[in-house]
């Protein structure tokens, strides 16, 4: 089904809560992996997660076709996670990246995560870029995002995504390699 | 050990969700947004609907003590402060106000009046 006629049927009243659960089906695994890389845990990813269908849902009818349903649910789901942390880190008194690190150096103790040293290592590196340069490398690196439509989702040109893409990329070799 | 270029580190996180997370998402996502705009809408309702009740019955119960207090002190004040006496009541009054307030059938007031004082059971029924 082409984003089209799946926004058709979600403006039917008729068609649209089954419309919504297809949408929910195609689109959550993408959206989980990208805002668990943004807030860490998996408890937290999943109340974002819930917060951003829901604002799929109330605001579906507001997308007007113009960019692509996957690049304007991105958007949702980067800034509701921007949020969550903004919100979480004035809770704790700290900067977004400083709770990130905290939660980045907690991952050895986190039961939803499986990876090595050097999967540790990357996290702690990419957890020490500013935090736009961080959106950029994950969503490049792990999600393997076209900067074009990265520019749709983040609101930045591509020279500029590209640019700060392979800063981030430097940045981690560096740490990678030092330490 | 020392890592040249992150393109050595395979493309994964190493995060990983609980198991079957991803796959019941929409079963639970359903069951727990579902009830929560029953919840919120409905709810609100039986709520009004809850508060009005109470904020009426304890309206009524609040007058019918004060009706009582009323009774209560309006009776104690004219036989005890007052050269009022009760068969003056009945004189303006009649026999009603007693029996409804001492609930005692009328035929006793008026044996006992006619008994123990000087009126008597045609001034009484006249009433």
């Amino acid at each position: 089904m082409t984003d089209q006629e799946l926004l058709k049927q979600l403006s039917d009243p008729i068609t649209r809560h089954s419309a919504f659960g297809l949408l929910v089906s195609l689109y959550k695994q993408r959206l989980y992996w990208h805002i668990r890389k943004i807030v860490i845990a998996h408890s937290d990813a999943d109340d974002v997660l819930q917060n951003v269908f829901i604002k799929i849902y109330q605001n579906i009818e507001q997308f007007k076709g113009d960019s692509q349903l996957f690049t304007w649910m991105y958007k949702i789901a980067t800034n509701e996670s921007l949020s969550f942390l903004k919100s979480q880190s004035r809770r704790h008194f700290r900067t977004i990246d400083n709770l990130q690190s905290i939660l980045v150096n907690n991952l050895k103790a986190d039961v939803y995560f499986e990876g090595n040293d050097i999967q540790i290592k990357l996290q702690q590196a990419i957890a020490r870029l500013p935090q736009k340069q961080k959106l950029i490398f994950n969503m490049r690196y792990f999600d393997e995002i076209k900067f074009k439509d990265m520019s749709e989702i983040l609101g930045t040109s591509e020279g500029a995504l590209k640019a700060s893409y392979n800063i981030a990329m430097k940045k981690i070799e560096k740490y990678m390699t030092s330490n | 050990m020392r890592m040249k270029t992150v393109n050595h580190i395979p493309k994964h996180t190493g995060f990983k969700s609980p198991p079957g997370y991803l796959e019941n998402f929409e079963v639970d996502f359903n069951r727990e947004m579902a009830p929560v705009s029953i919840k919120t809408s409905g709810q609100l309702a039986i709520w009004a609907v809850v508060a009005s009740i109470v904020v009426w019955l304890g309206f009524l119960t609040w007058q019918y003590q004060a009706n009582e207090l009323d009774q209560e002190e309006i009776a104690y004040y004219l036989l005890e402060e007052t050269d009022v006496d009760v068969f003056e009541l009945v004189e303006i009054y009649g026999l009603d106000p007693l029996h409804d307030f001492y609930d005692v059938p009328i035929q006793s007031i008026e044996t006992y009046l006619t008994e123990e004082t000087i009126y008597t059971t045609e001034f009484l029924t006249s009433q």
